[in-house]
């Protein structure tokens, strides 16, 4: 539904998007994950029409987003990285406005309005203007104005940020039920848990380039079932490379003279056995912090950095 | 089409969620315009001068003296006196350069002299009301004067108690009146007659509340709509404009929208303005409705002026700032603080160009009756050329590059 090609992006000499290419498909929540910067509001302000493109394509239901601007945008709901609401009116009337800018007008309009506004758990305070919100009340808000006219196509930038754990819960809720009322939903974030969570497939970006994609379990399985054993203290670089070069099937992601990180097959059975070879360099490990393999050692070894710095 | 009217309905609600502030940001400059116009008018400002053109033919003795008077103590503070000839002080007049324009014609000492009718002419610019009314009425009283002066044998007009300091026209009137009501009996029937014609319409109903009331609603809709302009800033930076962007809502519609509800705010101001003039003021019923169309033109105009100045500064500190410093200024030497009546008419003329200043004037001469829907017309057509030129030109910096793609 959404079809992305080789998309461009530049800001003056910064390149935003790098030739992104991705297709999202009806019924399926399809992740943008990378850290801040990596160029997903970018990405998504292509494909709302926002922004114009300098090379690629983006089709929303077939339509191009330059060339049949009106048409594609009919279609989607967006809702923003940044809560785009008017402070000074009522979550009824930002709802009506939204709605009207899709084009919902009269009876369908106020049916659409009172079961979004359930939806989101603000039917009781929904004459208030919304200044008086709390930050995950204007959130669900900033959602709900994003799907009263029932898209086809979703496309969220990072719907959780600043929120309380509770709101969070009812948004990922949502963003899950939409999907299984068959819309497409474009999901960007840079909290790993969520896309895990969340995703059907997805992109993991770095810089405005897809450095990894595929479906949750290709991704995985790219993680090799490797664990993510990282040290804190303080080391001797040289010293403590050779030492691990000696070991099997142990790579040093990333080295520092105050971190090491190493990916290693049952990196639970082979701790003392790291450990020891790191202790004889006469190391001092103050924090061992051992993970299972998820999408942030997918990150880390694609990257050779965390995913939030 | 339906966006527009979505877009409309939604500023109309922000506009008077917060009446109390609309009403301050426009009632404080008003308070404030209205004290400094009543220092301005009242006793202790400086004292406006009209200016009168005399063109003497008769070049006597009684006209030299006759002329004299306006020399005197109180008047020379009120009146200044130029010579010049007939054709060029008549464009002046025409021009609203000068106040009035007085002809004394050839045998006009004589006339005086040997008791023979006699007729003086005085052109008033019509766009000025009080300092024509200041020439009129000392003239008046002086060509009495000169009629008891040939009955007093031609006293200089200085022995009479024409001393201490009266700012005041009406009181030097009153004051001259009661010099010369002694010598009234012989002054029927007055020998010496005076016209008075104006330059185009006569002027009706030209109250002191008619004269500066219009500057003060004019100052309104200025404060109001860079008030409203600022707004679209809020818009640009809480995000809601970019958003409305990936709808499939028109732009030109989202600005038109703005401008209607803008126009209708100020529009509102202005009807209160004027239903608060009609009942203190006596304003004619009949000329409102006109006067209501050409606020309604004036706000879009200058709202529109605004936002222009708005979506073209960097940012909205840039914009609030020239915006702000304009509208001081404007209001000043448009006519809303010293009305152009009380202005010297260098000033005037200057303070007439500006957008709020030429509005202001055909807003007065539409409250007066002496400008018609005929002669309204093409400044209308005019204001709507500015208007779609505006918009085109606020459309097209919004869509490239104030939203930033
Ligand atoms: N309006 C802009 N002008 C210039 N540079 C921008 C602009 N918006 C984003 N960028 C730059 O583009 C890159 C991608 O930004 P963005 O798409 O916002 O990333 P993300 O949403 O993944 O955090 C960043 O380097 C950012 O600094
Ligand atoms: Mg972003």
């Amino acid at each position: 539904m959404i079809e992305v090609r080789d998309l461009v992006k530049k800001y003056g000499s910064v390149v935003a998007v790098d030739g992104v290419s991705f297709d999202a498909a009806a019924g399926s929540i399809f992740g943008l994950l990378g850290p801040n910067g990596a160029g997903k509001s970018t990405t998504i302000g292509c494909i709302s029409g926002l922004l114009r493109p300098h090379a690629g394509t983006v089709r929303v239901l077939g339509h191009d987003i330059v060339g049949a601007s009106t048409k594609a945008k009919k279609e989607l709901g967006v809702v923003p990285q940044e809560i785009a609401l008017y402070e000074d009116l009522s979550a009824r009337e930002n709802i009506a406005y939204w709605g009207g800018a899709y084009g919902l007008s009269g009876p369908d309009l106020k049916r659409r309005t009172d079961e979004v506004l359930a939806l989101v758990g603000l039917a009781d305070r929904a004459k208030e203007p919304i200044k008086k919100y709390s930050g995950g009340m204007k959130r669900r808000l900033n959602f709900a104005c994003g799907i009263v006219h029932e898209p086809k196509v979703l496309l969220l930038d990072e719907p959780t940020v600043g929120v309380d754990p509770q709101s969070r819960v009812n948004i990922l809720d949502l963003v899950r039920s939409q999907a299984q009322t068959g819309t497409c939903v474009l999901y960007t974030t840079h909290y790993m848990e969520e896309a895990e969570a969340l995703c059907d497939s997805l992109a993991i970006v770095d810089g405005g380039k897809v450095i990894a994609q595929g479906t949750m379990r290709e991704l995985r399985q790219r993680t090799e079932e490797r664990d993510l054993l990282r040290l804190n203290g303080q080391f001797d670089v040289p010293h403590i490379e050779k030492k691990l070069h000696d070991l099997d099937h142990i790579e040093i992601i990333q080295i520092h003279e105050t971190q090491i990180t190493i990916a290693a097959g049952q990196g639970g059975n082979r701790l003392p056995e790291i450990l020891g070879a790191i202790g004889e360099t006469g190391a001092d490990i103050r924090e061992t912090t051992l993970s299972q393999p998820n999408l942030e050692s997918l990150f880390i070894k694609l990257t050779g950095k965390e995913l939030r710095e | 089409m339906r966006f527009l009217w979505v877009s409309f309905l939604k500023d109309m609600r922000r506009a008077f969620r917060d009446p109390i502030s609309l009403l301050l940001s426009v009632g404080i400059p008003v308070v404030i315009g209205s004290l400094l116009s009543l220092v301005a008018g009242g006793s202790n400002g400086p004292a406006p001068k009209a200016e009168l053109l005399v063109t003497d033919q008769d070049n006597s003795f009684v006209s030299g003296v006759f002329l004299a008077a306006f020399n005197q103590g109180p008047l020379a503070d009120l009146i200044e006196i130029s010579m010049m000839e007939e054709e060029r002080a008549l464009r002046m007049v025409n021009k609203g350069d000068a106040s009035a324009f007085l002809m004394i014609p050839e045998g006009f000492g004589q006339a005086v002299l040997d008791d023979l009718p006699m007729e003086l002419v005085l052109r008033t610019d019509p766009s000025q009301t009080i300092l024509p009314a200041i020439v009129t009425e000392t003239l008046g009283v002086l060509v009495d004067g000169t009629f008891l002066l040939q009955r007093t044998l031609l006293n200089p007009m200085s022995d009479l108690d024409l001393e201490g300091e009266p700012q005041d026209f009406a009181l030097i009137g009153t004051r001259l009146e009661q010099v010369f009501s002694g010598a009234m009996p012989y002054l029927n029937p007055p020998i010496i007659e005076l016209e008075i014609l104006e330059s185009k319409e006569p002027q009706k109903n030209m109250s002191f509340g008619t004269v500066f009331l219009p500057g003060l609603l004019i100052m309104a809709l200025l404060f109001a709509a860079q008030n409203g302009s600022s707004d679209v800033w809020k818009e640009h930076e809480k995000g809601t404009l970019t958003r409305t962007l990936t709808t499939p809502g028109r732009l030109i519609q989202f600005i038109c929208g703005k401008v209607l509800a803008n126009t209708v705010v100020l529009l509102l101001i202005g009807v209160a303005f004027l239903f608060f003039a009609m009942l203190f003021f006596g304003l004619e019923v009949a000329n409102l409705p006109l006067a209501v169309v050409w606020l309604a033109l004036t706000g879009a105009a200058l709202y529109l002026l605004f936002l222009l100045i708005q979506v073209i500064s960097s940012n909205s500190k840039g914009g609030n700032i020239i915006t702000n410093a304009l509208v001081f200024p404007f209001a000043m030497i448009g006519g809303s603080f010293f009305p152009f009546e009380l202005m010297r008419s260098g000033i005037a003329s200057v303070g007439k160009q500006t957008p709020n200043g030429w509005a202001l004037v055909k807003f007065k001469g539409i409250l007066s009756g002496s400008m018609g829907p005929e002669t309204i017309l093409p400044a209308a057509v005019l204001v709507l050329v500015v208007i779609a030129i505006l918009f085109s030109l606020c459309q097209l910096r919004i869509s490239r590059g104030f939203v930033g793609r």
